[in-house]
C-alpha cells in the first residue's frame, strides 16, 4: 500500500516535472525568438529589452527557487547559444537571480506585484553589470556615461516595462501548472 | 548567506560554472560553431516566424509612416494647388481688367473729348417690366442725371436717377429712351426708341424714316448726335428686320442693340464731351 503511495506520488512529480519542462522550454525559446528578432529592432526605448530575465524571474517568484535556478541555467545558456560573445556570464546571472527571486518570494515578501517590482529593479542592476562586464571584455576604452545613457538606462528601462507585461502571463501559467498537481 | 549553503544552489551553480566556463573556453578556442549550430536549427523555424513578426510591424510602421509622409505631400500639393488657383484667378482678373482699359483706350481714341467714369453693376433691375442697372456711381463721383452710359460695343443707354454713391440707368430697351440715330451707308436718319413688347426678345425699334428710306437688314445704326443726352457716332446696333408700316407711310426697322446686356459688368459714364 505504502509503495502504490510512493509509486504514485513519483509518477505524479515526474508528470508535473514534464509538463512544467515542456511549457517552460516552449516559453523561453518563443521568448528568446522574439528577444533576437522582433525586439532587436522594434524596442520602445532603443535597446533590447532582456525578456528571458523577466521571465526568470517571474518563474523563480512563482514555481519556487529550484524551478528558477533550473531555468535560469537553461535560458541563460539558451540566449548565449543564440547570441553570444564568446564569454558566458549569462547562465550563472540568470541562476541566481532565479534562485534568488525564489527565495525571495518564499521567505522575505509575499507574492505582490509590488514586491515582484522591487526584485525586478535589484535584477536590472545585477543585468546592467553583466552587461557593462560584456562591454569591458568586448571593448578595450568606451565612456561609461556614454555606456550608461546610450546602453544601461535604456536597457533597464526596456526591459523594466517587458518584466511588467511579462509578469502576467506567467502569473497565469505558474498557476495553471500548479492546479495540475 | 544561508541560501547559498543549500546544496541543490550549490549543484546548480557548479554545473552552470562549468557549462560556462567549458563553453566559454571551447568559444574562445573556436569550437562555439559546434553548440551554436544545434540551438540554431532548434530555433530556426521559430526566427523564421520572429523574422515575419518583426517584418510585419516594420511593414505596418512603414504603412504609417508612408501615409503620413503622403498626407503631408497631398496637404503640400493642396496648398500649392490652391495658391496656383488663387495666382491663376488674380491672372484672369487683371487680364479680363488690362482687356477692358485696353477696349477703353479704344474708345478714347475714337472719341479723345469724352470724359469718363468707369462704374461697375450692382444690381439690375428687380422688376421683369424694366430693364435697367445700378452703378457704384454718383453726385460724389461727378456723375448727373441724363448722362450717356457706354461700354466698348456701344450705347448701353443713360443715367436715369442718381444717389450719391449710385446711380442707375436705363437701357436702350426702355420705353423711355429715344436716341437720335442714323445708318453710314445711306445717311437715312430716324429715332431708336425703346418697346415694351420688343424689349422682351432684346430689341428696339427704328422708326421715323421716310417711307422710300434706303435700308437694309444688317446695316449698322449709329447715335447722330441730335437730343441732349447722346454723343454722335456711338454705335447702337444692327438693323435684324424691316416693317413697312401703310397708315403713317413710314419704315419701322428693329434694331438689335450692339451691346448684349445679359452679360455687363462695367460701364462707362460719359460725363462730358466736345461736340
Amino acid at each position: 500500500m505504502r509503495q502504490r503511495s510512493i509509486a504514485g506520488y513519483q509518477a505524479q512529480t515526474r508528470s508535473k516535472v514534464i509538463s512544467y519542462t515542456v511549457c517552460l522550454s516552449i516559453l523561453f525559446l518563443l521568448l528568446s525568438v522574439l528577444q533576437i528578432t522582433v525586439f532587436a529592432e522594434h524596442s520602445l526605448f532603443g535597446s533590447t529589452p532582456d525578456l528571458i530575465l523577466c521571465a526568470v524571474l517571474c518563474v523563480g517568484f512563482f514555481m519556487g527557487r529550484h524551478a528558477g535556478a533550473v531555468t535560469g541555467i537553461g535560458a541563460g545558456l539558451l540566449i548565449e547559444a543564440l547570441g553570444s560573445t564568446g564569454i558566458l556570464l549569462l547562465p550563472v546571472a540568470y541562476l541566481f537571480l532565479g534562485y534568488l527571486a525564489g527565495y525571495y518570494a518564499r521567505v522575505l515578501a509575499a507574492k505582490q506585484f509590488t514586491s515582484y517590482l522591487v526584485f525586478l529593479a535589484f535584477a536590472l542592476l545585477l543585468r546592467g553589470a553583466v552587461t557593462l562586464t560584456y562591454i569591458c571584455l568586448t571593448y578595450s576604452s568606451f565612456h561609461l556615461l556614454h555606456v550608461f545613457v546610450y546602453t544601461l538606462l535604456p536597457e533597464a528601462a526596456d526591459t523594466a516595462l517587458a518584466g511588467m507585461i511579462l509578469y502576467f502571463p506567467i502569473r497565469c501559467l505558474a498557476a495553471r501548472l500548479n492546479k495540475k498537481r | 548567506m544561508q541560501i547559498f549553503k543549500n546544496k541543490f544552489f550549490i549543484i546548480c551553480l557548479g554545473i552552470a560554472i562549468v557549462l560556462s566556463a567549458v563553453l566559454s573556453v571551447f568559444s574562445m578556442m573556436g569550437y562555439k560553431s559546434l553548440t551554436r549550430d544545434a540551438v540554431g536549427i532548434l530555433v530556426t523555424p521559430f526566427r523564421w516566424c520572429g523574422r515575419m513578426i518583426s517584418n510585419g510591424i516594420d511593414g505596418f510602421s512603414r504603412y504609417f509612416q508612408s501615409l503620413e509622409a503622403l498626407q503631408e505631400s497631398k496637404e503640400s500639393l493642396e496648398n500649392e494647388n490652391r495658391e496656383l488657383k488663387d495666382q491663376l484667378q488674380r491672372a484672369e482678373i487683371l487680364e479680363a481688367e488690362n482687356k477692358r482699359l485696353r477696349s477703353y483706350l479704344g474708345i478714347l481714341q475714337e472719341h479723345p473729348t469724352f470724359v469718363m467714369e468707369e462704374g461697375m453693376v450692382l444690381s439690375q433691375s428687380s422688376g421683369n417690366y424694366a430693364t435697367g442697372y445700378t452703378l457704384n456711381r454718383g453726385t460724389l463721383h461727378g456723375v448727373t442725371v441724363n448722362m450717356t452710359v457706354i461700354t466698348p460695343e456701344g450705347i448701353v443707354g443713360y443715367v436715369s436717377e442718381v444717389g450719391s454713391t449710385w446711380c442707375r440707368v436705363s437701357t436702350l430697351l426702355e420705353t423711355a429712351a429715344s436716341v437720335g440715330a442714323y445708318l453710314p451707308r445711306s445717311g437715312v436718319t430716324g429715332i431708336v426708341s425703346g418697346d415694351f413688347t420688343m424689349s422682351h426678345q432684346g430689341v428696339c425699334k427704328f422708326s421715323y424714316m421716310e417711307a422710300d428710306a434706303d435700308i437694309q437688314v444688317g446695316d449698322l445704326v449709329y447715335s447722330s448726335g441730335t437730343g441732349s443726352i447722346y454723343p454722335a457716332d456711338l454705335l447702337i446696333g444692327e438693323v435684324v428686320s424691316i416693317d413697312v408700316d401703310e397708315y403713317s407711310r413710314s419704315v419701322i426697322a428693329t434694331v438689335r442693340p450692339a451691346v448684349e446686356f445679359s452679360d455687363l459688368q462695367y460701364m462707362l459714364i460719359i460725363k462730358g464731351y466736345q461736340e
